[in-house]
């Protein structure tokens, strides 16, 4: 799917925050779906991982010997405080400058406003592609109302009416989503949606075939 | 504090089914979610924790408790001040018209409300005659009544009785407070503990009054025949500037005079109006220039006029005699109206068909008929006694006595005179001086008799306008029917809205601070209604869920 393209500059942005926690594991697994398809050509890869506070960025490597270091940092990721990404990207992007294509996996749900941190990886001139990565009860969630919520990220306790809060989410769900889909279509990049449910390869596959690796979907 | 109700402390029961309530509220459960942010657009609240949202309940809780804890004290009806009795003297002189006297009873209704429902409250009338309008009562609708039915008169207040009758009621245990429109002298009263006062002033704009001050009607010197009477009629004001008033003169309904005139600033003018008949004579004046107008019970005044027959007069003079003081007492007489007068000589024949003496020297030929004796020594006064200038200072008038109707006597100089020793019994006193009464009536009937011990020729009273209307007041009163009828009007001080200058005078009032503008189970309820009706609404929004 590379092999006519030019060598590619890959940064990956992976959030670990909190309410990642039940879907790092999908993260880290299209991330690393990436690349293995992004080694296995020319192509450089740069890995930041990352929430308020404790962003990383990992050297890029390139070649298919580099991918068993990155495998191994996206073994060890934890899901842990709030999410950050303009500071991940900024991390990586200070740690690695230069152009090229950036994909973020994320649930996107930023308090620093929609896509504050692909915007972030915009602004320093790079392609951007974006994968939301959600469960299915985020997506498709039982009837909660009556319900108190607590925030795993910030402990913030929301509580919910007696009735129809499922029609309610699910409204919001859509409103939160197009507002996505709009700033997305600000930036140029590409959005592309998953589930924990989902099998990765698949998300992949969907992902090159949209053409996220190259940029601008 | 001190509770009217106190049985409703019971009703604090109420707090525990709160608590109660509180304890078994239905729980909510608490799901953690990986994040709220979309959660959050359907919600009913967010709070920051669950520790900031227990204490936003804890607050409901205690907004309620707090709720049913004030209604119940409020039902208690707490007051702030402990029993006692309260004795308000009350002026209602003309001056107090218009918003002294409401604020005067604005101030009694807030205070007979703060003082408890044990305290015992009496109201005093300070009026030309005072007498208790309530006498010492609980806080209930009699005092409201009493407070409410609260009314100017016509007249000057007379204080010191005022505070006297006060102090009889409230017999040395309670407190006295004068609520007047001007400062009164601390010797208003005897005590050694002197009443408080509250004066409720005038604006600045409702320092304007124009009013009447004198009305009465005599048979003119001039007149065409006894039917003829003239009409006088007196009216000042207070304002500094050149005032036109409107005055409008009725008798038995019927206008006999509609007029404009002007009136000096602070100055005071009479106006005469020719009248023929009898039946209810009555002034009115009014503001003619569009300025104010402070009191309205000084705008009218009214008498009786009724067809009459002048009396027969006898001046009982030495004929050798001739005297500054007898001229001016002929004069006098004559302008009461008096066209028979007859000059008798004491030691003389006494001549017949009199009806009232006038004896400036007694003597077996005076007239056995009602008389004004003046400064002579006849046997109705035992003894009497002549004082000089050093005691002959002007101490009290009887204002409120139909004898002393339009007569001021201000600033009259007097260098000798005579007073009774000592005061003849049954008889009352008219005027005053330091050395004692100088002017007495007594007697009744035929056997009426006046008493004057000024010295004509020693006293500048015979030269005032007031002394031909005193002759006439008196000659009316021994007659049986007055020559002169005067209506009763206002004192001049009263409607010139003058503050006496008072040297030493009674200490204001003791006023809290800081006065709640309502009672405080008023304030009570209103803060247990406004807390219960908050949580009650927050409660609605969760759709009654805690």
């Amino acid at each position: 799917l590379v092999a006519d393209e030019a060598p590619l500059r890959l940064t990956l942005v992976l959030d670990q925050s909190a309410s990642m926690q039940a879907k790092l594991r999908q993260a880290a697994r299209i991330a690393a779906g990436f690349a293995a398809v992004a080694l296995g050509g020319d192509d450089r890869v740069a890995l930041a991982v990352g929430s308020a506070g404790s962003a990383q960025a990992h050297r890029p490597v390139s070649g298919r010997a580099g991918l068993p270091r990155l495998l191994a940092t996206l073994d060890r990721i934890a899901a842990v405080g709030t999410t950050d990404l303009p500071a991940t990207v900024r991390k990586v992007m200070d740690a690695a400058p230069g152009r090229g294509v950036c994909i973020l996996v994320s649930d996107l749900f930023e308090p620093q406003g929609i896509l504050a941190g692909a915007r972030e990886a915009r602004r320093r001139g790079n392609e951007v592609a974006i994968v939301e990565v959600l469960t299915p009860f985020e997506i498709d969630p039982p009837d909660l109302s009556g319900f108190d919520l607590e925030d795993e990220e910030t402990g913030e306790i929301v509580e919910l009416p007696e009735h129809g809060m499922r029609e309610r989410y699910l409204e919001a769900l859509a409103t939160h989503r197009a507002s996505v889909d709009e700033a997305a279509r600000e930036i140029g990049a590409a959005v592309l949606r998953a589930t924990t449910a989902e099998p990765f390869e698949g998300i992949v596959t969907r992902a090159l075939a949209a053409g996220l690796l190259v940029g601008g979907g | 504090m001190k509770l009217a109700s106190p049985t409703f402390l019971y009703a604090l029961a109420l707090l525990v089914p709160v608590i109660i309530a509180f304890l078994v509220r239905r729980q909510r459960n608490v799901l953690k979610v990986p994040s709220t942010m979309v959660w959050r657009l359907g919600a009913r609240s967010v709070a920051k924790s669950r520790r900031i949202r227990d204490v936003r309940r804890w607050l409901a809780l205690a907004a309620c408790l707090a709720g049913v804890a004030a209604l119940a004290l409020a039902a208690a009806r707490p007051t702030g001040k402990a029993e006692g009795t309260h004795v308000f003297v009350v002026d209602v002189s003309s001056s107090m018209s218009g918003a002294p006297l409401e604020g005067a009873r604005r101030w009694l209704v807030r205070e007979v409300a703060g003082l408890g429902p044990d305290a015992r409250v009496a109201i005093v009338r300070a009026g030309a005659e005072p007498r208790v309008t309530l006498p010492p009562s609980k806080p209930g609708p009699l005092v409201d009544d009493a407070i409410h039915s609260l009314s100017v008169e016509s007249d000057a207040a007379a204080m010191e009785q005022a505070v006297a009758l006060a102090e009889g009621l409230a017999a040395g245990r309670g407190r006295i407070v004068v609520l007047t429109d001007a400062p009164i002298d601390a010797n208003v009263s005897r005590l050694d503990e002197k009443p408080a006062i509250r004066v409720f002033g005038r604006g600045r704009n409702d320092a304007d009054n124009v009013g009447i001050t004198s009305l009465f009607t005599r048979t003119a010197p001039d007149a065409r025949d006894d039917e003829e009477r003239d009409c006088s009629v007196s009216i000042a004001t207070s304002s500094s500037v050149a005032r036109r008033v409107h005055l409008v003169v009725t008798l038995a309904g019927r206008v006999v005079a509609d007029r404009r005139l002007d009136v000096e600033a602070r100055g005071e003018i009479t106006e005469h109006v020719a009248v023929r008949g009898g039946g209810r004579l009555v002034a009115r004046v009014s503001a003619a220039d569009g300025k104010s107008d402070a009191s309205s019970a000084d705008d009218e005044a009214a008498l009786s006029e009724t067809v009459r027959r002048l009396p027969r007069v006898a001046l009982v003079v030495p004929p050798a005699a001739s005297s500054a003081g007898a001229f001016f007492v002929e004069k006098a007489i004559r302008a009461a109206g008096v066209k028979d007068l007859v000059d008798v000589d004491p030691n003389g024949q006494t001549p017949a068909g009199i009806d009232v003496a006038v004896v400036l020297a007694d003597g077996p030929a005076r007239p056995r008929v009602p008389s004004f004796f003046i400064a002579t020594d006849p046997d109705e006064i035992s003894h009497t006694r002549l004082v000089g200038k050093n005691e002959t200072h002007l101490r009290s008038i009887a204002t409120e006595d139909p004898l002393m109707r339009g007569v001021a006597l201000d600033g009259v100089t007097t260098i000798r005179a005579w007073v009774p020793v000592p005061p003849p019994r049954a008889a009352r006193s008219l005027i005053e001086l330091d050395a004692g009464p100088v002017l007495i009536a007594g007697g009744g009937g035929a056997r009426a008799w006046v008493w004057l011990g000024i010295e004509p020729e020693a006293s500048d009273l015979v030269l005032r306008v007031a002394f031909p209307v005193l002759v006439a007041n008196i000659l009316a009163h021994l007659d049986g029917g007055a020559q002169l009828v005067s209506a009763k009007t206002s004192p001049r001080s009263e409607v010139m809205l003058a503050a006496p200058e008072v040297a030493s005078g009674v200490p204001p009032a003791s006023e809290p601070r800081w006065r709640v503008p309502a009672a405080p189970a008023t304030i009570l309820a209103a803060f247990g209604a406004l807390l219960l009706g908050l949580e009650a609404w927050l409660t609605f929004r969760r759709k009654w869920a805690w």
